[in-house]
């Protein structure tokens, strides 16, 4: 139970990372992005790009991985946002100056995503990769199990999420970024050059992306398909949350993380006594959706959600 | 000398035009209402100007240059602010960061700024931390207006900034709406209210999207025809 809370919490902090980057996006650029779980999976493959091109750096304090994981996720923060930057600069910018709608923009997104697995495989291969050796877990009191490198997967992501709001906080890009997602033209005419604000979106929500994604891949193996099953714990996420709101992205990958480990877990052991053959892994999404259910029954608009989003 | 001149102006939504070749003269630190029944163009007239909608035909120069159809953020930054009558603040930032919003496009200051907002408004002190959107609707008009006036504006474009307000804040806000314009800022705004119009220099009656009548506010209220289309006699 208490080792599921914990699989849970650090499952939750890398969907928080990619809830975060999808609630951006459709709060400022108006659009659920499909395309976010591909860039999750873009930016595990350039830090394994980056890894195996900087020199062999050792490991440190007890993780699996030295400084050189660390400069890797940098470049590919940088990378990824590139790269999704010239996305918008191609694709989406031309779509918004046709006034395609939300729903034009989500599906071609959607079609982005075919076209981002079918380059990560060219370039990578359909096979699978490893950042390095499997890393084995120490086990604590009350039966939790966990590897030193998880400790780091959820440090790095409660400082990313924490910088994050800050930056959108205090910094004067920051607040024209939440003035541009209540009210476009008032921001505007307030001076905000509202494409910049749409670069910084995009940088944001990639480099948020692209970390989670890295810190995903120091747990399982890379594969070209491996943001597409983050993609719905991420949405769900940013709708039992609230869309648009940052608090919400974040508890929202939390409950949506937890929920699932735990509920599935407690399931996993009752279909057990039961005598009951059933793997309770391949349902997490259905968990995922039920909690969507049971929140939006009792808040429409999500926990943190703004009326109307 | 003329702070804003509007000539021959048509513009509209879409294929729909609002405005029909309107012309009209802005003079520096002058006070100018736009009056006129609901639906005459009131509002499209300020939004044309600042950039809002695009004009069709038609020039309109501030300050000596041309800015017809400039993107509304280079207008706003060549001196001109736009307080819109709807979604006039940002409503889930505090009071403080739809001040500093008001500043996007200027460094430096920012002290003395707020200060300024503050001489005007005085009730927003207490209240820089409360988010606008849980304000009353006199204090979130205190906000658009303050929001405006962070630029330091040369022109300040009020869209009746009086509607929906209780009589007593509108009696309060036409003063402070004069008290900006005493302080060296040209106002051109949308009068809803008698009071309103009464506190302007000059007006001009907007219907049907073209100009009927312009003059002094003591000419514009003595004229039996307008009084007829907007006093309703």
């Amino acid at each position: 139970m208490l080792g599921s809370l914990v699989n849970g919490i650090i499952l939750g902090s890398i969907i928080t990372l990619g809830a975060i980057g999808v609630t951006l996006v459709a709060d400022i650029l108006n659009f659920f992005n499909f395309a976010h779980g591909a860039i999750f999976t873009l930016g595990a493959y350039f830090t394994y790009l980056y890894l195996n091109l900087l020199p062999e750096t050792g490991t440190m304090f007890s993780l699996s991985f030295g400084p050189g994981m660390i400069l890797a996720i940098g470049l590919s923060m940088i990378s990824t946002s590139v790269v999704v930057v010239v996305f918008d600069k191609i694709i989406f910018r031309t779509l918004r100056r046709r006034n395609a709608s939300s729903l034009f923009l989500g599906l071609t997104s959607l079609g982005l995503v075919f076209v981002m697995k079918a380059g990560i495989s060219m370039i990578w291969g359909p096979q699978v990769h490893y950042y390095g050796p499997i890393q084995s877990a120490i086990n604590f009191p009350l039966g939790i199990k966990v590897k030193p490198d998880e400790f780091f997967i959820v440090a790095a992501s409660l400082i990313l999420v924490l910088v994050s709001y800050l930056f959108l906080k205090y910094t004067r890009l920051g607040k024209a970024m939440r003035a541009t997602s209540d009210n476009v033209t008032l921001a505007r005419a307030s001076g905000v050059e509202t494409e910049k604000i749409v670069t910084w979106t995009w940088v944001m929500s990639a480099s948020l992306a692209a970390m989670g994604g890295s810190l995903y891949g120091i747990e399982v193996q890379l594969r070209p398909t491996m943001g597409w099953s983050f993609l719905i714990p991420m949405f769900v996420a940013v709708i039992v949350g609230g869309v648009g709101s940052f608090g919400g992205a974040l508890l929202g990958g939390m409950i949506i993380g937890i929920s699932e480990e735990l509920v599935t877990s407690l399931l996993q052991d009752m279909f057990l006594s039961l005598n009951m053959n059933v793997i309770m892994s391949a349902y997490k999404p259905a968990i995922a959706f039920v909690m969507v259910i049971i929140i939006l029954l009792v808040r429409p608009h999500g926990i943190f959600g703004k009326k109307g989003a | 000398m003329n702070i804003l001149e509007v000539e021959e102006i048509t513009s509209g939504y879409g294929s729909m035009d609002v405005l029909f070749g309107v012309s009209a003269e802005i003079e520096e630190e002058g006070l100018v209402a736009i009056i006129g029944p609901n639906g005459a163009g009131k509002s499209t007239l300020l939004k044309a100007v600042v950039g809002a909608v695009q004009a069709k035909k038609g020039r309109i120069t501030f300050k000596d240059q041309e800015i017809t159809n400039w993107p509304i953020e280079k207008i706003v930054k060549s001196g001109l602010s736009w307080v819109p009558q709807d979604d006039h603040i940002f409503p889930t930032l505090s009071v403080a960061e739809n001040l500093d919003v008001g500043a996007y496009s200027y460094q430096g200051n920012y002290e003395s700024r707020v200060e300024r907002v503050w001489s005007f408004f005085p009730q927003l002190k207490d209240r820089m931390d409360q988010t606008a959107g849980d304000l009353s609707g006199g204090q979130q008009q205190m906000v658009a207006v303050g929001r405006g006036l962070m630029s330091e504006p040369d022109l300040l474009l009020l869209d009746e900034p009086t509607a929906g307000l209780a009589p007593n804040l509108i009696q309060m806000m036409y003063k402070k709406i004069e008290e900006i314009n005493e302080s060296g800022v040209t106002v051109l705004l949308v009068a809803q209210s008698l009071e309103t119009f009464r506190a302007s220099k000059r007006g001009y009656l907007l219907s049907s999207g073209e100009i009927k009548y312009s003059g002094t506010t003591g000419e514009l209220l003595g004229n039996e025809e307008v009084q007829d289309l907007y006093f309703g006699g």
